[in-house]
């Protein structure tokens, strides 16, 4: 079973790069395009890794850190 | 960025605090310690000037209580002589007279002594009294013989054999008084059997050589017989002679001391007065000399001062005896301190002072000797006198006062102020107040107007200086807030050419790797890397077209333009670029849509900026609505989107070059600041006009109007 790793990312290019380059080397990727995205499919995917872009549009980053921290979710 | 504006505020707080304490605290001591070094100044000056004045009031204090020293020492000098233990009235009349009435501030003198009636040394003296009974208690056979002379001239009528027994009684009489008693009866009867001639002359004898001697009813002798001289020469009608008697009447009759009562005194004057003025209306009166109306005139005068003199002798008898008279009756051992008393009458203080005299023990009291000080004088002469003798400052006016502050000099104070310096006299007597009035103070003026001069140059001062401070707080404020903005700028545009520079990097380096072999994929990341040049090309573009403007240097190529086109283009070039899923945008022409003459490329590039902002702030799933419609004389091309909306307190300021609205902030979102300012000014350039509506949450609607050209 391949780990699963969440992008939070909004410009495409960049995600689109990182999640083809980590796909290519064996994990399951996941994207979200904005940081309210990002926090619901981490809620409901439960990914092992969380790579998230500070600056997104509707929910930034920090706050997205801080959210699923509250939440008692840990993924690094 | 929020914090960012905290601290740029507090930034600003802190530079209105240093201002405050650098400038506006010391410039508020110091007009503080310079008003209050003023109000020092002024206090010490007023201090100073009060005490010079007190000083100057307690030497006129000092003048005056000397003088009236002087008067009291006298007094008590003159109250243990014999003349006054010994009751001597002639005596007493002679050291009045040279002791008292000489010194101008005695008014008039009073002497009393105990159960007896009060009298004026200088104005009445009771003559001496002959014994009712004298000339019969001296010899029967003269007695007989009088009476003798009496039944002749008044029974019989026999006035010349009369007059011949009165002549010869005169010889034998003893005392000048029955001698004087005599002569008169001699005259009497002469002047009943009309011999006026020699009446005249026995008068005559009589008023020369028994002057003070007295009626049995207690009236001058000679003066009764000048009046009867008078009355004869009338009648003998030697007016000139009857004047001239008359007048020595007269002159009599003024004389002081005077054993006259009041009302013998008006009735003799007015007596005199009626026989000189019969003379001088009459026919003769051209004849009377000039001598003689002087002298009347002179008499005259005399006789007010006598009654002035006889009323304030009433006035002492009235307000001041019966005190006197208490104090006698309940006086013990003889006490040589003088004593002080003043009575207000009338508004006029009554000063009396007064010395015991001794009784001929010299152990009890016998009488009170007491002057009345001339007030007039006092005023008038001792007070000039001591003003003289003193330097006062200028504007320094003296007011003597009564003690309800009723002013005795003339001078009326016409200040209403509170008097500068205000002395009394000692035990109050006189019962005046000495006060010293400033008016107006020069120095104090001079400083008054100083104190206002440094209050208002400092309050100017810093209103001023505040207005400056103000003015450089706000400008340094703008400044430190356009610096803010050109870094954040910086930091935008940074951003901005960055993130497609990554991506359009990541992407190529995948590609030229050989990492990406699926064609669609392929596809995917060549769409990405031409929307990223894409976005690049219009961000380049903003910002030189943006430096052209700024330096006046931007041109536009006018030419007919299909607006439509040109919209439809741009809307079709933005749904492309859209890789994923966006805000859905329309494109909606109403009408026909005349051609506009306008730069193609800048009218593209103004509409894509419209829809690139609208595209920022919409979220996916919303609509934008670019909408082409015209009025037929302008053309409107509209862009409505249903993004977040602009704060209606930025939405003026939207085309405001680096603003960048607080709801675009937040979202994280960056932009250059510039691409409104872009718009707004082609438009313009167009002889256009741009709006914005927008509502919070709710969306923006940017219209730009371009006019059609003919």
């Amino acid at each position: 079973m391949p780990k699963k790793i969440l992008i939070v990312e909004d410009e495409p290019g960049i995600r689109l790069s990182i999640s083809d380059e980590l796909e290519s080397v064996g994990f399951r990727v996941l994207t979200a395009e904005n940081g309210e995205k990002g926090l619901a499919a981490a809620g409901r995917e439960k990914p092992d890794l969380i790579i998230l872009d500070l600056m997104l549009p509707v929910l930034d980053g920090t706050e997205v850190c801080k959210k699923l921290r509250m939440r008692g979710d840990r993924t690094p | 960025m929020l914090e960012n504006l905290g601290i740029a505020l507090r930034k600003q707080k802190k530079l209105v605090l240093i201002f405050f304490l650098t400038i506006f605290l010391p410039a508020l001591t110091l007009s503080v310690f310079g008003v209050r070094a003023i109000r020092n100044e002024r206090f010490r000056l007023a201090k100073q000037e009060e005490n010079e004045g007190r000083r100057a009031a307690r030497f006129i204090r000092a003048d005056v209580q000397s003088k009236i020293e002087a008067v009291t020492s006298a007094l008590k000098g003159i109250a243990r002589d014999p003349a006054f233990i010994g009751k001597d009235h002639a005596a007493i009349h002679d050291l009045a007279e040279k002791r008292l009435a000489a010194d101008p501030l005695i008014g008039q003198a009073v002497l009393l002594y105990r159960n007896e009636e009060a009298l004026f040394p200088l104005l009445l003296v009771p003559l001496e009294r002959k014994p009712a009974d004298s000339s019969k208690a001296g010899d029967a056979a003269l007695a007989a013989r009088i009476r003798r002379a009496e039944a002749l001239e008044f029974v019989d009528r026999n006035f010349r054999a009369a007059a011949a027994l009165y002549l010869e009684l005169t010889t034998l009489a003893s005392g000048r008084n029955l001698q004087a008693e005599m002569l008169t009866g001699q005259a009497r009867c002469l002047q009943k059997s009309a011999d006026y001639k020699e009446a005249v002359n026995v008068y005559a004898r009589i008023a020369s050589g028994y002057p003070d001697s007295l009626t049995p009813s207690g009236l001058p002798l000679g003066l009764l017989a000048r009046l009867q001289a008078v009355e004869c020469l009338e009648r003998a009608g030697n007016s000139q002679g009857a004047a001239k008697t008359a007048l020595d009447a007269y002159r009599e009759l003024l004389k002081k001391p005077s054993a006259l009562s009041e009302d013998q005194f008006k009735t003799y004057i007015s007596l005199v007065g009626e026989a000189i003025d019969a003379v001088l209306a009459g026919e003769e009166g051209a004849q009377v000399s000039d001598e003689f109306r002087a002298e009347y005139a002179g008499l005259k005068k005399l006789q007010s001062d006598r009654m002035e003199e006889r009323a304030a002798a009433g006035l002492l008898r009235k307000e001041v005896i019966p005190e006197l008279e208490r104090r006698l009756s309940q006086s013990g051992a003889y006490i040589s301190n003088p004593y002080r008393l003043s009575r207000n009458v009338g508004g006029r203080d009554l000063l009396l002072l007064a010395a015991w005299i001794p009784d001929r023990t010299g152990e009890g009291t016998a009488g009170i000797v007491g002057v009345q000080i001339n007030n007039d004088h006092l005023l008038a002469d001792v007070l000039s006198e001591a003003l003289g003798n003193v330097q006062l400052n200028d504007g320094v006016e003296v007011v003597l006062a009564d003690l309800a502050g009723r002013p005795l000099s003339e001078k009326i104070s016409t200040s209403k102020a509170l008097p500068l310096v205000t002395e009394y006299f000692e035990d109050n007597f006189p019962p005046w107040k000495i006060e010293l009035f400033q008016t107006p103070a020069k120095g104090l003026e001079i400083l008054d107007l100083r104190r206002n001069f440094y209050f208002w140059t400092i309050l100017t001062l810093i209103v001023v200086l505040a207005f400056g401070a103000f003015l450089i707080a706000r400008t340094i404020g703008h400044e430190m807030e356009i610096l803010k903005i050109k870094s954040d700028f910086v930091s935008s545009v940074s951003h901005e050419f960055k993130t497609p520079l990554t991506s359009i990097k990541a992407l190529m380096e995948r590609l030229v790797d050989g990492k990406v072999r699926d064609p669609g994929k392929m596809d995917q990341y060549f769409s990405i890397i031409a929307q990223d040049t894409d976005r690049l090309t219009r961000l380049v573009n903003n910002l030189l077209d943006f430096s052209k403007i700024e330096e006046g240097k931007k041109e536009y190529i006018f030419a007919d333009t299909d607006v439509a086109r040109i919209a439809a283009e741009q809307v079709e070039a933005f749904k492309k670029d859209q890789v994923q899923a966006g805000p859905e945008i329309r494109f909606e022409i109403i009408g026909d849509i005349p051609a506009v003459r306008a730069d193609a490329e800048a009218l593209s590039r103004a509409l894509a900026n419209l829809i690139g902002n609208a595209v920022k702030f919409t979220p996916p799933g919303k609509a934008i609505r670019v909408g082409l419609s015209s009025d037929g004389k302008n053309v409107v091309l509209d862009v409505k989107d249903e993004g977040i909306g602009i704060h209606p307190d930025e939405v003026g300021k939207v085309f405001e070059k680096f603003f960048q609205g607080k709801n675009a902030l937040d979202q994280t979102v960056k932009g250059t600041g510039l691409g409104l300012t872009l718009v707004k000014h082609i438009v313009e350039a167009h002889g256009g006009r741009i709006f914005v509506e927008s509502r919070l949450g709710l969306g923006s609607k940017f219209s730009m109007v371009f006019p059609i050209k003919a």
